[in-house]
């Protein structure tokens, strides 16, 4: 009837005895996945059910190596859960090693169902090359279909600058919005970024309100009248950067964000 | 010679006489002599004819029996036609009389009286497979992807009864980037009679925008078979294109000079407007393809496809009207919450709604449409509940809600007493908080309005419910949440009582932002 099913797959029962025979090593990655039954749809908490929340919260802690290693698994399910590990850990680096997976259409942990009604917590399967098509959408802002193919024409020529990608800072200020120490060294960082980073940087922040209107135009006021001029003449800006690079009527969108912001 | 002269003036009588035959009909004149008599004494100008031509046709007098006189015969008969179809063993065909036909030699055989030379060989388009670099597979609606696709060839009458509406047959959709070439293969004919061996026969069909097929074909037995592919003369438009029907006009030259008509294989076609991404059922080819037909610029497109669900009435392929919470006011009797589910079932939540929108821009080749979560805020933004312990709002109730006065309330943060419509929580006697005809949904004037959450869609900045066709709200994102929330939100809900367990309601403050957008 429906493709989404209470939670308790086939695969995460398994998991669970496996866990009850064997008792985990301290250094055993499937151990400490093992009570891991849904993994959330990026940025959405709230659909997952209130009981493995604090599970899911525990595994962004777990070590680099042992994370790699649930990436490495055979099993498509840990293979699942490493790529959520690396979303949670905000490893923008470690996040676009892993196109190879874009052809793994295997089943993976499932993700949360979007359930409307109240009281309820659905899952819905999905195979790992669909679990990072949505995380790389929600990190990079890009819809790459499960396709290595399109990853290497968005996000290739970006491979080596991570740090200039767009996106990963707006979800980097997004998760820290309730601490203020983090959103304030995060802004730090943004201001240190080039300059035809930085403006759309602020331009899309100030357009999620994740900056004040005065404090954008500042920022946005700060830069120098090269990259100024550049960005009202709508040329030639952040030429790799996948998000304009997917869509042009996004990259009209932004540019109009800015001139409204820039407006009065 | 002299058969050869009889021969071109009988066609020249042909072309220039029948329209005249048919005047005569209604004249309702005599008849002198048969139009066979008149093909055995046309001789031409000055040609000396026997006595008994002569007498019978010779109407000038002026000793022959020429196009003059058998335009006089003309004018004075009104019998059936001799005349028809003779055809030539190498598919040339004459209309001729029977003798004539008989006299012309090449095997000529005659049709019969009022035979038409498209009948001496007729044929009749089978089947016809659509490829080329930007053709896209075009996915079966069902509820659960990877769905399967549609077969090749998509077009093909089985049974050779000139449709494609029978058991067998096929008529399959079809799609394509813009501006691409449309190439088609495993184009067959059915030729009757069979019985016939040729190659190298011309075959051309005739598409809608301009577009023109031309190749050749082999003719073996009842088949008439078009090897290879048969490229487009022009690339499809440069725009999102919908075709009901994307009909080509079959035409075969079986003598290699003249085309007569061969069928008409008619396909719908869904041109989108970049190469398509993501499950690619066919419901999302037609809902955004048939909304944007025409459009050539990225927003303009967006633009197009929100129009269809801004007007809340979206269908999918199969023309069945799509809905939000079809007959239920209780959200969770609807178990729907995807796209394909939406198009299979035509009802869903709206996760499935914010999905079909999403997915119809994908279909397109349009990317970065995010789906977004609506909740409450939490405490301190909205109060905790009387529940033990007190805790945030559980969700919210969409526009329309009456509220009655009561005092002292129950529960002061949620003073108005709701009864859940799904009965999960103990009923007041008495509520004060009444479910009254909502704000309309998809296909329903009043949808399920308590939940715990919301789910639309935000593209370029912009917001948009297409459960409810509502949007674009625009705005930073707390401007467009505020404006969201105004139009939507009547309260929220929490618990107002612990034993039994019942729930109390407190309005939404219309100049506050009470919910969020989770980006």
């Amino acid at each position: 009837m429906c493709r989404a099913h209470l939670i308790r797959s086939l695969a995460g029962l398994a998991a669970v005895l496996t866990a009850a025979l064997a008792p985990a090593r301290a250094d055993d990655p499937a151990a400490a996945v093992a009570d891991v039954r849904v993994v959330p749809r990026p940025n959405q908490w709230s659909l997952v059910d209130p009981a493995q929340r604090g599970v899911l919260r525990e595994l962004a802690a777990l070590p680099v190596a042992q994370r790699d290693r649930l990436l490495r698994s055979d099993d498509a399910r840990l293979r699942g859960i490493g790529i959520f590990i690396v979303e949670q850990q905000g490893d923008v680096a470690a996040l676009l090693s892993l196109s190879r997976l874009l052809s793994d259409d295997a089943a993976t942990v499932p993700c949360a169902a979007p359930v409307a009604h109240v009281g309820e917590y659905r899952t819905q399967e999905q195979t790992v090359a669909d679990y990072l098509t949505g995380v790389y959408l929600e990190w990079f802002g890009v819809d790459v279909d499960n396709s290595r193919q399109r990853f290497d024409d968005l996000l290739g020529p970006m491979i080596d600058r991570p740090g200039e990608l767009v996106q990963p800072w707006i979800v980097r200020l997004r998760r820290a919005k309730t601490d203020e120490r983090a959103t304030k060294t995060i802004k730090e960082q943004i201001g240190a970024l080039p300059e035809q980073v930085r403006w759309a940087v602020v331009t899309l922040g100030y357009s999620e309100s994740l900056y004040a209107k005065a404090d954008a135009r500042a920022l946005l006021a700060a830069l120098s009248d090269q990259t100024l001029q550049t960005v009202r003449a709508r040329d030639k800006l952040l030429p790799h950067e996948p998000l304009f690079r997917a869509s042009s009527s996004f990259r009209d969108a932004v540019l109009g964000q800015y001139e409204h912001l820039m407006s009065d | 010679m002299r058969n050869t002269c009889k021969l071109a003036l009988s066609v020249a009588l042909l072309a220039a006489g029948r329209g005249a035959l048919a005047d005569m009909d209604e004249d309702g004149g005599g008849q002198r002599a048969t139009l066979e008599e008149l093909a055995f004494c046309l001789a031409g100008p000055e040609l000396p004819v026997s006595p008994l031509c002569e007498a019978a046709l010779d109407s000038d007098g002026d000793l022959d029996v020429d196009l003059l006189d058998a335009a006089a015969f003309q004018l004075g008969y009104s019998g059936p036609s001799p005349w028809g179809a003779c055809c030539f063993d190498d598919f040339s065909c004459l209309y001729l009389t029977a003798a004539g036909c008989q006299a012309a030699g090449g095997g000529g055989e005659w049709l019969g009286a009022d035979t038409e030379c498209s009948q001496c060989v007729s044929a009749a388009i089978q089947s016809v497979a659509y490829g080329g670099t930007g053709s896209r597979t075009v996915r079966i609606d069902c509820p659960n992807p990877p769905c399967s696709s549609y077969g090749s060839p998509q077009w093909l009458d089985a049974n050779y009864d000139g449709d494609v509406e029978d058991p067998g047959d096929r008529n399959y959709p079809v799609a394509y980037v813009r501006d691409t070439d449309v190439a088609l293969s495993s184009v067959k004919f059915y030729v009757t009679p069979g019985g016939l061996y040729a190659s190298g026969i011309p075959v051309r069909g005739f598409g809608p925008d301009g577009l023109v097929f031309e190749g050749s074909g082999e003719l073996s037995g009842n088949f008439l078979t078009v090897p290879g592919t048969l490229t487009s003369s022009l690339p499809l438009p440069n725009t999102v294109r919908y075709y009901a029907g994307f009909a080509v006009d079959w035409e075969v030259a079986f003598d290699g000079v003249t085309y007569y008509p061969a069928g008409t294989s008619s396909s719908r076609m869904y041109v989108t407007y970049a190469a398509p991404l993501g499950d690619r059922l066919e419901s999302y080819f037609h809902i955004g393809t048939a909304a944007a037909d025409g459009q050539s610029d990225q927003q303009d497109l967006i633009d197009a496809v929100w129009a269809e669900f801004a007007d809340r009435e979206v269908y999918n392929a199969h023309g069945q009207r799509l809905a939000y919470y079809r007959d239920v006011l209780c959200a969770a009797q609807c178990t729907y919450y995807t796209a394909s589910t939406l198009v299979y079932y035509t009802t869903s939540q709206c996760g499935g709604w914010a999905d079909l929108m999403i997915q119809c821009l994908r279909t397109q080749g349009v990317s970065g449409a995010l789906f977004i979560t609506i909740e409450p805020q939490s405490y301190p933004t909205l109060p905790l509940d009387c529940g033990s312990p007190p805790a945030s709002a559980m969700g919210f109730i969409v526009n329309n809600y009456n509220y009655l006065l009561t005092y002292p309330p129950p529960c002061l943060s949620y003073p108005y007493l709701l009864n859940d419509p799904c009965g999960y929580y103990s009923a007041w006697p008495q509520p004060t908080c009444i479910d009254a005809l909502g704000i309309p949904g998809q296909d329903n004037p009043n949808p399920a309005s308590w939940f715990a959450r919301h789910f639309i869609v935000k593209i370029n900045l912009k917001y948009y419910d297409p459960s409810y066709g509502a949007g674009p709200f625009t705005g930073t994102l707390q401007e467009a949440n505020l404006a969201w929330e105004q139009g939507a939100i009547s309260g929220y809900f929490g618990i107002a009582q612990t034993s039994p367990t019942r729930l109390g309601v407190r309005k939404d403050v219309p100049e506050l932002r009470e919910t969020y957008f989770n980006q």
